[in-house]
């Protein structure tokens, strides 16, 4: 236990110089509490909204592209469904997605980045030019491409956009390390005879994860704008997944007229990709030497 | 009147953790031609100095909060900024940066720097005009083809040339106070010489006022007519040169000067008999292929036919100017690089082909301390997972039980016990240092090799290093090799000495010999040219001219004749081969045993 005490202790110090950091910059703080309610939101969707059964299959006819309202805040859409209750629940499959997308890109291209970098010669070739054939294509339509060939779907469309990644991260990987391996603890380690194996993974990506982090931070936004994108075409989420991108998608034959049906849905895509760019910004301050005091 | 004068200056600097005191100066006042000097070490505040007085602190973080500086009777604190890029900055006060390397702009050649610096003085000049005067003031800081260097990029230049052009654009506007921020820093001994040397002969010419900052007395002592301490951002002392040396007050001076006398505490010989390590005709090449100009195969010889043997418990010395290839000698014994050619014996055992068969028991009785511990400790880590890694490769133990050798180790080296759950940074340059030496010694092995091992932590911590490692030697009967610039650490230290030059080992012996009777030119050379305490003035200090010559296209003959005041004829023909001068001696010279005889 004291141990662990003694662990934690510098953690915490640098958690609390983190903070510091951030709050000096009041638009990432915003930003900050912003995406913190916005997951909480996506955490206790279930409870929070008011009209459960409406994320799923319910029509109501009757009550159908209302305008907001007291009783529906942001109106109904074609089927009389709530849709700040869909919107709210939008926020779980996107961050979900956008999460588990970058996840998973990051998974493939930081080992193979930091592999690149610190081997050199041909590996770092053939990773390379695998990495250029695949930067070759633009993203959305390379993902197109594979969702097209995989069947379309929320999950296909995420292991789509992972794939057309990953190449971002492995070669903004491979320059932090063969930086890094010049460093004097790489050949200290070198000298000590620890295995290649355990110097790429221990050594050399702990020292290059910072701008990677900052990248991915960034690209949360891009992927969750992608992925709309991905479903307004109708190859990400199929109905009646409450996907912000879909629902646009579907407002669109209502719009302007019924122009609730597409704003809100729209609102929440911009807040939250706008808000995860801002704390892009703020982790790579953050994570920035210089403005830390060593 | 005083020239320069600070007074109750004090500056705060904001951060994290509050706003500190980063300097308090009550007084401090330069006379008109006179050479000031100021002492400390990094971190001390002298470089903020400097900045305050020019206003180009950067604010926030930094704060004046209170105080003058005047400059010939005016406030330079209550000038504006226009004011002080019109009247002061260039055309009264002239700085002259630390690292020649990165202070000149890549992209533009010296003459394009230097025309953007004289129109910037302004007075109308022509194209013509100015080139002749740019021209002129390369000439006046002795640079030897003034003409080519003008159409040449900041990065065909040596360390030593870049300076000078440095040196020349702070004359450009006639300035008649220079800030010089350790001018000599990261650069070789032989050239710090001749910097200082060219600095003294323009100060006296063009009658300036300098203020020079260095982190080491001994330059102070030959440069500087007057002296102060600064140490934890205020002036601690201050004096007449040659009366501060002779008493100083304060405990730290006596800290400073003792680092750097050299006299009287060389180390003992060993005499154990039992070989530990033999080289053996090592070579090391690296190929230079230069696609574009076509040429033939090329090769730089950093290291080109070394041979010499290590008895258990020496300590050897390598010394020599940067680019002799000290490091990379080290490195390819220590089988970080291929060897060309040639053989290594560890007790008796060729190490090139253990390696290749895989054998880790080399790697583990060869450990290694690098110079700079800000970077050989991975700040990500743990202390007690960074000690622990020889650990880990080579035995298995139990958590506890590292812990307990770890533990061990840091209070061998002197580190407290609760350092284990630390991080680097949160450690001095000298404790990390320590750190350094316990993961070096965690594998428990027989040689350990010292690169630099004192030259980036401050001067109270060198001393308590080098007793580390003396005490460590004794008391765990290591060798070592020492790789050093800095002469007096080496004289501590080493019972023998190799001084290299050019990828080979000029002079070979025991340390006090060498120390006390040197023979190669070279060697004499490179010990004339450090300025001691005794050194007043700078006709004591001898340079050596010249650049060194490139290890790809080395001279004919003897490497070092073009630079050797000793040269004849011959030397330009034929290489010499090492030599025994008898007392376990080597020396590659021609003219070896006239020197050793005759001296002069």
């Amino acid at each position: 236990m004291n141990n662990l005490i003694q662990t934690l202790r510098p953690r915490i110090e640098s958690f609390r110089e983190s903070l510091y950091l951030l709050a000096r910059n009041k638009l990432s703080l915003i930003a900050l509490i912003v995406l913190v309610l916005l997951v909480l939101a996506a955490i206790f969707a279930n409870v929070l909204i008011p009209y459960p059964q409406d994320i799923a299959d319910a029509s109501h006819i009757e009550i159908k592209l209302q305008p907001p309202s007291a009783e529906h805040w942001m109106g109904t859409d074609e089927l009389g469904r709530d849709i700040f209750s869909r919107v709210v629940y939008g926020a779980r499959v996107s961050l979900r997605s956008a999460l588990g997308a970058v996840g998973l890109s990051l998974l493939i291209g930081i080992p193979l980045g930091a592999i690149a970098g610190s081997f050199g010669g041909w590996v770092d070739n053939v990773i390379m030019r695998l990495t250029d054939i695949f930067l070759s294509f633009p993203p959305l339509l390379l993902a197109i491409a594979m969702v097209a060939i995989m069947g379309s779907g929320l999950n296909n469309a995420i292991l789509a956009i992972s794939l057309s990644w990953w190449p971002w991260y492995t070669r903004l990987l491979r320059g932090q390390a063969i930086s890094v391996k010049e460093r004097k603890f790489v050949q200290a380690a070198e000298t000590i005879g620890t295995s290649r194996l355990k110097i790429i993974f221990k050594h050399i990506i702990p020292n290059c994860i910072s701008p990677v982090i900052v990248q991915a931070s960034m690209d949360i936004g891009g992927v969750i704008l992608t992925l709309a994108g991905l479903s307004f075409l109708g190859l990400g989420a199929q109905l009646p997944t409450p996907e912000w991108g879909l629902m646009i998608s579907m407002g669109r034959t209502y719009f302007p007229d019924k122009w609730w049906y597409c704003i809100f849905p729209g609102v929440a895509i911009f807040i939250t990709v706008l808000c995860f760019n801002l704390l892009g910004d703020a982790i790579r301050e953050i994570l920035d030497p210089k403005t830390r005091k060593k | 009147m005083a020239y320069f004068e600070i007074n109750d200056l004090h500056i705060t600097h904001k951060s994290f953790e509050g706003v500190k005191d980063v300097l308090q100066i009550e007084h401090l006042e330069i006379r008109r031609g006179e050479t000031y000097g100021l002492v400390g070490e990094s971190g001390q505040g002298k470089t903020i100095l400097a900045l305050a007085v020019q206003q180009l602190l950067a604010c926030p973080p930094g704060k004046i909060e209170s105080g003058e500086i005047l400059l010939d009777g005016e406030n330079l604190l209550a000038l504006n900024g226009r004011q002080m890029e019109k009247r002061v900055r260039g055309s009264k006060i002239a700085m002259i940066f630390q690292d020649p390397m990165s202070c000149l702009n890549p992209v533009f050649t010296v003459g394009q720097i230097m025309t953007d610096v004289l129109k910037a003085r302004g007075g109308g000049m022509k194209k013509k005009e100015i080139r002749e005067c740019a021209l002129g003031l390369l000439r006046e800081v002795k640079l030897a083809d003034a003409e080519s260097t003008m159409s040449k990029y900041p990065h065909q230049l040596s360390g030593g040339q870049r300076q000078r052009v440095i040196i020349a654009l702070a004359l450009a506007c006639g300035a008649e106070f220079l800030i010089a921020d350790e001018p000599t820093r990261n650069l070789d001994v032989t050239i710090q010489a001749s910097i200082l040397k060219l600095l003294k002969e323009l100060q006296q010419k063009r009658g300036m006022t300098v203020l020079f900052i260095a982190n080491n007395l001994s330059l102070v002592s030959a440069f500087c007519d007057r002296v102060g301490i600064l140490y934890g951002g205020r002036i601690i002392e201050q004096n007449d040169t040659a009366a501060l040396i002779a008493a100083p007050q304060q405990e730290y001076t006596r800290v400073l000067l003792e680092a750097v006398k050299t006299e009287s505490r060389s180390a003992e010989p060993v005499e154990s008999g039992e070989e530990l390590l033999r080289v053996e005709h090592l070579k090391k090449y690296f190929d230079i292929n230069d696609d574009i100009k076509h040429q033939k195969h090329l090769c730089l010889k950093a290291v080109d036919d070394v041979s010499f043997t290590l008895q258990k418990g020496e300590v050897l010395g390598i010394v020599g100017e940067s680019g002799c290839g000290k490091s990379t000698l080290v490195n390819t014994i220590l089988n970080l690089y291929e060897p060309t050619d040639g053989k290594v014996f560890f007790e008796g055992e060729d190490v090139f082909s253990g390696v290749k068969k895989g054998n880790n028991a080399f790697k583990k009785n060869v450990q290694i301390v690098f110079q700079d511990p800000y970077w050989s400790l991975n700040p990500r880590w743990l202390i007690k997972d960074i000690v622990a890694e020889p650990i880990e490769v080579y035995e298995r133990l139990g958590e506890a039980e590292k812990l307990k050798r770890v533990r061990e180790l840091l209070s061998l080296v002197g580190i407290s016990e609760d350092a284990c759950y630390k991080y680097p940074h949160e450690f001095s340059g000298g404790q990390r240092q320590r750190i350094a030496i316990a993961r070096s010694l965690a594998s428990q092995p027989k040689l350990v090799v010292l690169d630099e091992p004192t030259s980036s932590i401050d001067m109270f911590s060198q001393e308590q290093i080098l007793a580390l490692i003396k005490d460590l030697r004794k008391r765990l009967q290591l060798t070592n090799i020492l790789i050093s610039h800095d002469l007096g650490v080496v004289h501590e230290l080493a019972n023998k000495i190799a001084v290299m030059y050019l990828g080979k080992i000029v002079e070979f012996g025991p340390a006090e010999d060498v120390f006390r009777h040197p023979v190669h030119p070279y060697t004499r050379a490179l010990f004339d040219s450090i300025p001691t305490l005794t050194t007043r003035g700078m006709d004591g200090l001898k340079t050596l001219e010249g650049q060194i010559p490139s290890p790809i296209n080395p001279p004919p003959g003897c490497a070092f004749h073009e630079r050797c005041a000793y040269a004849c004829e011959r030397c330009s023909q034929c290489a010499p081969q090492p030599e025994e001068l008898g007392g376990g001696r080597m020396v590659s010279c021609l003219r070896a045993r006239e020197l050793e005889n005759g001296g002069e």
